[in-house]
């Protein structure tokens, strides 16, 4: 990271002008040199030829259960000495065996139940329409059995503390100082491909987030509750308009011109959503009403107007929170799966139902997993976790990556049941992202350290 | 400092002579305060900069316990009892430099309402908060420990009832505390030169200022401690049982082991619970890491985003002695910060990214003071501003606040590499709702039939409001601190003269609010320099 010297930053005098800059491109927030001199429009240099645009319409859906999942009892151990081990490290937050929803077998050949709350996302593993993937998290490389604390292995930095790992969710490349997300990073290589498109590619529900954060395109922050405009705006095109001259006017500090081309983006974009909603078909489909349901009852919303605002192509951002469960876990962790359970069905079926099962894939993301180990009523923060992944055009009913031995001190043990990842985040961003259009070719532009490790699909998606 | 010299006769101003300008006095009471207003600007104005804070260090807190359990009987909800005194002491409190260290302290050492365990405990919320407003202006080390051992910390970063480890089960203590203490309240998570820079390793790599089994030692430090009214160990507590009193301690709960701190200074085997607490917290406290984190945190959430190298080393090096080798004297940082050639004079020297954006309650609160809100009934039902604002005062995601210290908009100004921990929370829709809150308070007539409503007093604006001119001038010193741009002007006089002025009180009440709601939708009006 080039930080400017304050000498330098003394000398600089930024132009007074460019705030539409980020206006012109899609959802871009300006751009704007590394040396501050010289903000222009953002780098996109359009291709030659321009990529022919892609048929079809498609959506990812990223959840973020924020806090960091206990993925151990979220798949746990259900039968023979797994279970017993599990057991004896868990204590009093072992979910009785009798309890588990069964999920059939890991590749270790060792059978899974899942927590008693997902009752619909076991039927829809039952239908082969959700996947499992074991003990993924943010690699450097890859990690030997073994191998975890020996001299020697290249480790990501900050194990364990909140805002860096999920930092390194969203980003990858684990160590890497670049603040873009590989969804932004995806949304710029596809930009250049939906000259129609009327929204940018990220969409957000859940405030701003590092994953759809791209070097031009970056995610737009909507109200679930639908398009917003203020008040005083109403009535009055005379004040309306010396309000649309108020903030295209030239500022002269930095950060009043981002919030200027802030708000110019969102009035530009609720208004393009208030119009397309206003045709919106009545849902049929039933959300429960938290902040989750509410959340993805409003991407069915806008998935379902995509043809009058010309989208072929969004990745949409929601999110869940309370998942550090350090204490009182049984209670919190049953609520918490409950709503996402509900709401992931309801959203499998609002897709159904506009014919877009195929269509759309919804995966889970996570802070980090938790320590097998507990502190009583409680856990802390861990490393792999396992993941979901909903939809369609999902090869479901079966579990991918490697199970490891849920033992604490077992081969991939870091310390207290923190088990090391057998699949990279890279590997489960890029089977997501070829699903959505990405050539393999063009992979290590999103992911650069995809290379390191064996596969860049891990087969979950046909 | 050419700039300076540059300016002529506001350098006088600047450096103290004679009278303050106004307009500086506003800035000034703008990073100090909720907001400035007409009486306090004046008395800025006369007795200075230095005399005020002095004055301000030396008046006595006012309390958030009391207010909130005066106001419960007008509340169904006791949450919205807390946020209505919130609001009335951050708004009226004559000790506004406390109150404001204080907001900014809860946006550092963190609790929040938005978690379950505290989400139906408002008492404890008030008086986690007095608790900073007592502190906010004292010791760093009292503030440590008094943070500790509050049962509203203790619950949300679960502590509270933590015990010491089972080596037959192998139950390990909760980790919890002991890593947000070290992260977010106190060192970071790599090391730091006395500038706020990061230590680098001879390959050129940030060190990291502990590892998982230093957290594993200190986990083991906070072990024993629970509610003070239980006669038991444990975690459960009937609300209509609880104090605020600090929690206690039970021995034999306590992990008494022999543990290693940072540093490698040894806690040995066999101590009461209390020295392993005073031990462990003293290690942090005298942690070089300290001063320059603390500085720069409180730098940004007062100041500036993006405070110089040598800004942070003088707030430091106040951190570590104010001058009679006392370290952690906040009282004495916070003059310093303020004081400072940087907080003075930086808006001069870097036009273009000095300053912050402010964040959305301050935005709110700002304009609230400035035009003296008051409601019929004296309550200031403001309550829940999450919607409106993306923001309430003790009701944050997580512990990692709002907005992170790290935070960089995408676009211009991550691509200059600046921070901007503020815009965080200044999503495109997020800033549309803002500006609607703030533009409907404007709008909203003494008639309104919510009693408990504050409603701006628009007098003193109408008695300005025949000439555009005057009015422009009264509020850019008000709310802008005499820096509104020529283009600013131009656009609110236009929107000032679509009502000619009849002569009446109504088009004059109705120029008013054109040039007010011009001005907080402004640019120039989000960004404090």
């Amino acid at each position: 990271m080039t930080k400017q010297t304050r000498r330098d930053f003394l000398t600089i005098t930024l132009p007074a002008a460019a705030v539409a800059g980020g206006l012109a491109a899609c959802g871009g927030g300006g751009g704007g040199s590394a040396d501050g001199t010289d903000p222009v429009v953002p780098p996109v240099v359009p291709p030659d030829p321009v990529p022919p645009t892609p048929e079809g319409y498609k959506a990812l859906v990223a959840i973020f259960l924020f806090g960091g999942n206990d993925a151990y009892n979220t798949l746990v151990p259900s039968e023979g000495s797994a279970y017993s081990e599990y057991a004896k490290a868990r204590l009093e937050l072992a979910l009785p065996q009798a309890q588990l929803l069964d999920m059939g077998s890991a590749d270790n050949g060792v059978r899974f139940g899942a927590h008693p709350a997902l009752t619909e996302l076991q039927a829809l593993y039952g239908q082969n329409r959700l996947a499992l993937l074991a003990n993924v998290g943010p690699l450097a490389a890859p990690i030997a059995d073994g191998k975890v604390r020996s001299a020697g292995t290249l480790l990501p930095p900050r194990l364990f503390s909140h805002n860096d790992q999920s930092d390194q969710w969203q980003k990858t490349a684990a160590g890497s100082l670049e603040s873009v997300g590989w969804a932004g990073r995806a949304a710029d290589l596809l930009a250049q491909t939906l000259p129609g498109q009327q929204l940018p590619i990220g969409i957000t529900y859940n405030g701003s987030n590092l994953l759809q954060v791209g070097r031009s395109q970056v995610g737009f922050s909507l109200n679930t509750s639908g398009p917003v405009e203020a008040a005083f705006l109403r009535g009055s095109l005379a004040t309306r308009a010396l309000y649309d001259q108020l903030l295209a006017a030239p500022q002269e500090h930095l950060f009043a011109r981002e919030y200027a081309s802030g708000q110019q983006r969102g009035q530009i974009y609720n208004a393009r959503m208030g119009s397309a909603l206003a045709g919106a078909p009545a849902s049929t489909v039933s959300f429960a009403n938290d902040r989750l349901g509410q959340q993805l009852a409003a991407v069915a919303k806008l998935i379902s107007v995509r043809a009058s605002l010309g989208v072929k192509r969004q990745i949409f951002f929601v999110g869940l929170g309370g998942f550090d469960t350090h204490a009182d876990q049984l209670s919190r962790h049953q609520v918490l799966l409950r709503s996402l359970s509900q709401n992931l069905d309801s959203f499998y079926r609002a897709t159904e139902a506009m014919g877009l099962a195929g269509n759309v894939t919804s995966f889970t993301v996570s802070d980090f997993g938790r320590s097998l180990t507990t502190n009583g009523d409680g856990t802390d923060h861990g490393w792999g976790s396992h993941q979901l992944i909903l939809g369609g055009a999902v090869r479901g009913g079966r579990f991918y990556g490697q199970m490891p031995d849920l033992v604490p001190r077992g081969s991939r043990d870091y310390a207290g049941g923190r088990f090391a990842p057998t699949s990279a985040v890279e590997q489960y961003g890029s089977t997501l992202l070829q699903w959505f259009g990405i050539p393999a070719a063009e992979m290590s532009a999103v992911f650069p350290n995809i290379g390191r490790f064996a596969t860049g699909n891990l087969g979950f998606l046909g | 400092m050419t700039a300076v010299a540059a300016t002529g006769a506001k350098a006088a101003d600047l450096i103290g002579i004679g009278l303050l300008d106004r307009g500086e006095a506003a800035r000034f009471l703008t990073q100090t305060t909720f907001g400035p207003t007409r009486d306090e600007i004046d008395r800025v104005a006369l007795i200075g900069r230095d005399a005020w804070l002095l004055e301000q260090l030396g008046k006595a807190p006012t309390l958030h316990l009391p207010r909130f359990q005066a106001l419960q009987a007008s509340f169904v909800d006791g949450r919205d009892a807390r946020l209505a005194a919130w609001w009335e002491l951050s708004l009226t409190a004559p000790d506004q430099l406390r109150q404001r260290v204080a907001f900014a302290l809860s946006e550092i050492l963190v609790v929040s309402e938005d978690d379950g365990q505290l989400s139906n405990r408002p008492m404890q919320l008030a008086a986690y908060y007095d608790l900073l407003v007592r502190n906010a202006l004292g010791n760093y080390r009292d503030l440590m420990e008094e943070v500790t051992l509050s049962p509203a910390m203790g619950l949300f970063l679960s502590h509270l009832g933590n015990d010491k480890p089972d080596p037959v089960s192998g139950r390990r203590p909760d980790e919890n505390y002991a890593r947000e203490l070290m992260q977010l309240f106190s060192l970071g998570l790599w090391q730091l030169n006395r500038d706020g820079s990061a230590k680098l390793d001879a390959q050129g790599e940030q060190i990291p200022t502990y590892d998982q089994a230093l957290i594993e030692e200190y986990a083991r430090v906070y072990t024993g401690w629970t509610w003070a009214h239980r006669s038991t160990f444990g975690r459960g507590s009937v609300v209509a049982d609880e104090t605020d009193a600090p929690m206690k301690v039970f021995a034999d709960h306590h992990d008494a082991g022999a543990k290693t701190l940072i540093g490698g200074t040894v806690l040995p085997a066999g101590q009461t619970p209390e020295q392993d607490l005073k031990l462990a917290l003293d290690s942090l406290f005298q942690h070089g890491n300290l001063p320059p984190f603390i500085a720069r945190q409180l730098i940004i959430k007062l100041v500036t985003s993006n405070p110089s190298a040598a800004f942070i080393d003088r707030i430091a090096r106040v951190f570590e002695n104010n001058g009679l080798g006392v370290r952690g004297d906040l009282g004495r940082v916070v003059m310093a910060i303020f004081l400072d050639p940087e907080a003075r004079l930086g808006f001069l020297s870097d036009a273009t990214v000095y300053g912050k954006l402010k964040e959305p309650l301050l935005r709110f609160s700002q304009l609230l003071r400035a035009l003296n809100a008051r409601s019929r009934s004296g309550i200031y039902g403001l309550g829940r501003t999450q919607g409106a604002y993306g923001q309430q005062p003790l009701g944050a995601p997580s512990v990692f606040n709002f907005f992170s210290p790290h935070f960089q908009q995408p676009g211009a100004i991550r691509d200059g590499d600046w921070y901007s921990p503020e815009f965080q929370l200044q999503t495109e829709t997020q800033g549309i709702l803002i500006v609607d809150g703030l533009t409907r308070r404007i709008q909203l007539s003494s008639s309104t039939t919510d009693d408990n409503a504050p409603v701006l007093d628009l007098m003193p604006l109408v008695a300005l409001a025949a000439d555009a001119e005057a009015l422009l001038d009264d509020l850019d010193v008000l709310l802008l601190g005499g820096s509104m741009s020529a283009g600013l002007r131009e656009l609110a006089r236009a929107a000032i003269e679509l009502t000619p002025d009849a002569g009446d009180e109504a088009s004059r009440l109705q120029r008013a609010r054109s040039a007010l709601t011009f001005i907080v939708v402004s640019p120039e009006y989000a960004v404090q320099r």
